[in-house]
C-alpha cells in the first residue's frame, strides 16, 4: 500500500528547507520534445498535439491548468541551412486546455516546422 | 505546521514516482517528472565560466558563441527533454540575445547551443545566459 505524507516544509540535513508549496507550485506542470513539427519524442502531462500547419502547433494538457495565465519557456532548433530559429505563441491567448506555438526563423521570420521544439509549462494545475 | 527532515524522497510503490496533489486539488501529478533535472547561469564571453548551476559539470566552448553544458548525471533519452533560456548582451543597446539550439547535436550528456543578438542575427557571446532543462533523468 502506498502512503500519504501531509506536511509543510522538507528539511535536508545540510541544504536547507523548503516549504512544500514551492515543490507543488514550482514544479513543471507540463513538457515537452517536438521533432519535425509533428513527433512526440517526450512529454509529460500532454495528452496530445495538432500539428495545425507547417510552423503552428497546439499543444494539448493531458490535465487541465487552473486558469490560462501559466508561463511557458520555448526553444527550437537553429541549424546551419537556415539560422536563427525561434518559437513563440501563436494568435489566441493560452488557455486551460491547450496553447499554441509559432515557429520561424531567420531576419524576415520566414515560417517552417522546427527541427526540434522544446516548451515548458509553469502555474497552477486545476 | 508539520516539517519532514529528510535528504533523500523515494516512492514506496516504484522508487522514482511520487505523486503530489495538483494546487486546485482536481488532479495529481508526478513530482519527478515535474522537477527541473539542471540549470545554468553562465558568463558566454571569452571563456564560458558558470555563474550557478544544478546538475551542471562543465561547459565546453565550441566556438564562437557556441556552447555545450555537459550534465552532472546524464538524462535518460537523447532529444527527449527539453531546454529553454535567454541571455543578455551589453553590446547593442538595449537589444537582447536568443538562445537556441545548434546543429543535431543532442545527447544525454547534453546539447548544444547557441546565443545571437535580436537585432542583427549575428553569433554574439552573451554574458548572461540562463538555460534549464526538463525531462526524464537516467
Amino acid at each position: 500500500m502506498a502512503g500519504t505524507i501531509v506536511a509543510d516544509t522538507l528539511t535536508h540535513s545540510t541544504a536547507g528547507s523548503i516549504a512544500t508549496n514551492y515543490v507543488v507550485e514550482g514544479s513543471s506542470k507540463h513538457w515537452a520534445n517536438i521533432t519535425n513539427g509533428d513527433t512526440v519524442e517526450d512529454s509529460f502531462n500532454q495528452s496530445s498535439i495538432v500539428d495545425n500547419s507547417a510552423s503552428d502547433c497546439t499543444y494539448n494538457f493531458a490535465s487541465s491548468m487552473g486558469n490560462g495565465l501559466y508561463a511557458n519557456s520555448f526553444m527550437a532548433m537553429y541549424d546551419l541551412t537556415n539560422p536563427f530559429r525561434k518559437l513563440g505563441y501563436f494568435g489566441d491567448d493560452p488557455s486551460t486546455s491547450s496553447f499554441r506555438t509559432h515557429g520561424s526563423y531567420g531576419a524576415t521570420a520566414s515560417t517552417n516546422d522546427m527541427l526540434t521544439s522544446t516548451v515548458t509549462t509553469h502555474g497552477d494545475l486545476a | 505546521m508539520s516539517t519532514i527532515l529528510v535528504d533523500n524522497l523515494t516512492g514506496k510503490t516504484s522508487a522514482g514516482s511520487i505523486t503530489v496533489t495538483s494546487e486546485g486539488g482536481a488532479a495529481t501529478q508526478s513530482l519527478q517528472q515535474g522537477l527541473a533535472k539542471a540549470w545554468l547561469h553562465f558568463d558566454g564571453s571569452g571563456t564560458p565560466s558558470i555563474d550557478d548551476s544544478l546538475n551542471i559539470a562543465s561547459i565546453t566552448d565550441v566556438s564562437t558563441a557556441l556552447y555545450i553544458p555537459t550534465f552532472s548525471n546524464n538524462m535518460s533519452v537523447s532529444g527527449g527533454y527539453t531546454a529553454s533560456g535567454g541571455g543578455s548582451w551589453s553590446g547593442a543597446g538595449s537589444f537582447g540575445a536568443f538562445i537556441t539550439f545548434e546543429g543535431n547535436g543532442y545527447a544525454t550528456t547534453g546539447v548544444k547551443i547557441v546565443s545571437y543578438v535580436t537585432n542583427n542575427y549575428t553569433l554574439i557571446e552573451a554574458i548572461d545566459i540562463t538555460v534549464d532543462y526538463h525531462g526524464d533523468l537516467a
